[in-house]
């Protein structure tokens, strides 16, 4: 009895604050998330703290997590679609240990989604927040290397370096050459970058019911795209944007032709094979074949 | 309190505050998540990092409770990150409150109103951010003077001063810089 009273005052949960970070740090995330989201589009600087992971393995999205996260939530972390994968695996053990929230992988079933580059297929719902980790919050990094002088584009809005850079784009390659971090214009205001998620989720941010926050832990900015917000990629008149093309191809375990594919070469045959990026919806697709059958 | 169960009071209010500040409009209901509305609501937002301003009849007695209970700093309104002030509002003070730079537009205060008491229709309508396709009409029950100085201050977005109206019931409605005010005649 001693020895389990013991294990359970050193267990993660109550060796550290609720949540881990401090009530100080949650504090300082919070007023910035708070003007983030009355700012869409815009990113907000913040004192990014050290973590138990490295800068660049999600520290911005685990620090958002833990200062909105509360003990009735429901927690989903995927990794480039999948819940599984190392980084998903090791952001959910390390929350659950710090908060002791249920974990699921079921997208309906979350009230918070913690993403690295992809959005669920299936549409979010008011109730529910995605938070994606941001490797590179500047859109406008590519064309000026300066943070004094993208900040003052921000500002003024001079966005004509990013628009000429597309042009550019088009006249040498006959394409915009932009897969993932596709620049997207937010309330008709900012130009932000929507993390690289693939050019197949850039719609899924239009309007959206749910709350979506970003954050870049190792460039020390959070912004916000609030539900009911007009996002929608530069694109010119004359050369609309367009997203992936899987025309022909269908994922190999549950047979859905409408779902974003992961293409797998297989390396003795070199073979294409295609796959469902997301894990969840692949599985329930499978499922509901198989209650079909 | 126990520091974990004002940890725990703390995240559920801030997400009701972080409800409001993204669907501007909506009254989120704090029920029996706080008995002091307003004094819980700055614990989740103010501590040593920020300045606050109280406007008002009791301005004196409630700044130095809330730099006890916060260790935030009292500056003037030009200066304070946070301004709070009764519901009837602050007038024309409002147009020296903190809206920010084109360069770091989030440097804007946030003023905060309490004991408001609000309504579900109202004679402006909201649009923006937040807000479904065709605007929503309510009355955030804070002077109709004070809601058109809002729009004024707010219409060089991303200038501007952001709006938590603390209601009476215990209940919150925000009002970010991003809405558009239109009617009111």
């Amino acid at each position: 009895m001693k020895k389990n009273k013991r294990a359970e005052k050193n267990s993660g949960q109550n060796r550290y604050n609720f949540a881990f970070l401090d009530e100080n740090a949650k504090r300082e995330i919070r007023r910035k998330t708070l003007k983030a989201i009355a700012i869409p589009g815009y990113q907000v600087p913040f004192g990014s703290r050290e973590m138990p992971i490295a800068r660049g393995w999600g520290t911005g999205g685990l620090q958002v997590t833990l200062s909105v996260i509360g003990k009735k939530d429901v927690l989903k972390v995927i990794d480039q679609g999948s819940d599984d994968s190392v980084n998903a695996v090791n952001i959910k053990r390390f929350i659950k240990k710090v908060t002791d929230v249920e974990i699921t992988n079921d997208s309906l079933r979350a009230t918070l989604i913690q993403t690295r580059h992809r959005i669920p297929e299936i549409p979010l719902t008011q109730e529910q927040i995605i938070i994606f980790q941001v490797p590179f919050p500047e859109p406008l990094r590519t064309v000026e290397p300066s943070e004094a002088e993208t900040r003052r584009m921000h500002a003024e809005a001079d966005y004509s370096r990013m628009w000429l850079y597309l042009y550019e784009d088009i006249v040498k390659c006959g394409e915009i050459s932009i897969g993932a971090r596709y620049p997207v214009y937010v309330n008709n205001r900012y130009i932000m970058d929507p993390s690289p998620i693939p050019r197949w989720d850039i719609e899924k941010l239009d309007n959206s019911e749910c709350l979506n926050l970003f954050c870049a832990g190792r460039e020390k900015r959070i912004y916000a795209i609030p539900p009911h917000t007009s996002v929608k990629p530069l694109e010119f008149e004359d050369f609309k944007f367009r997203v992936e093309n899987f025309e022909g191809k269908k994922c190999e375990i549950c047979g859905c032709e409408s779902s974003f594919l992961d293409e797998v070469m297989d390396g003795s045959t070199g073979a294409r094979r295609y796959f469902c990026s997301d894990s969840d919806y692949c599985e329930k697709q499978t499922a509901r074949k198989g209650n079909k059958q | 309190m126990g520091s974990e169960a004002r940890a725990v009071m703390n995240q559920e209010i801030f997400r009701k505050l972080m409800g409001a500040m993204s669907r501007p409009g909506r009254l989120f209901r704090l029920g029996t998540v706080c008995k002091e509305p307003l004094m819980d609501i700055l614990n989740v937002l103010l501590d040593h990092e920020v300045g606050f301003c109280v406007t008002g009849a009791d301005s004196d007695t409630l700044g130095r409770l809330i730099n006890a209970e916060t260790g935030a700093k009292a500056v003037d309104i030009s200066q304070a990150d946070y301004v709070i002030t009764p519901a009837e509002g602050i007038g024309d003070e409002l147009f020296r409150a903190k809206m920010g730079s084109l360069e770091y537009p989030d440097k804007g205060a946030t003023i905060i109103y309490y004991g408001a008491k609000p309504a579900e229709n109202g004679k402006f309508i909201f649009a923006g951010p937040g807000v479904p396709d065709g605007g929503i009409s309510f009355d955030p029950g804070i002077p109709d003077d004070e809601i058109k100085k809002l729009a004024e201050i707010n219409s060089g977005f991303p200038l501007g001063v952001d709006a938590v109206i603390v209601c009476e019931k215990p209940a919150l409605i925000c009002m970010p810089r991003s809405l558009k005010i239109t009617g009111g005649k």
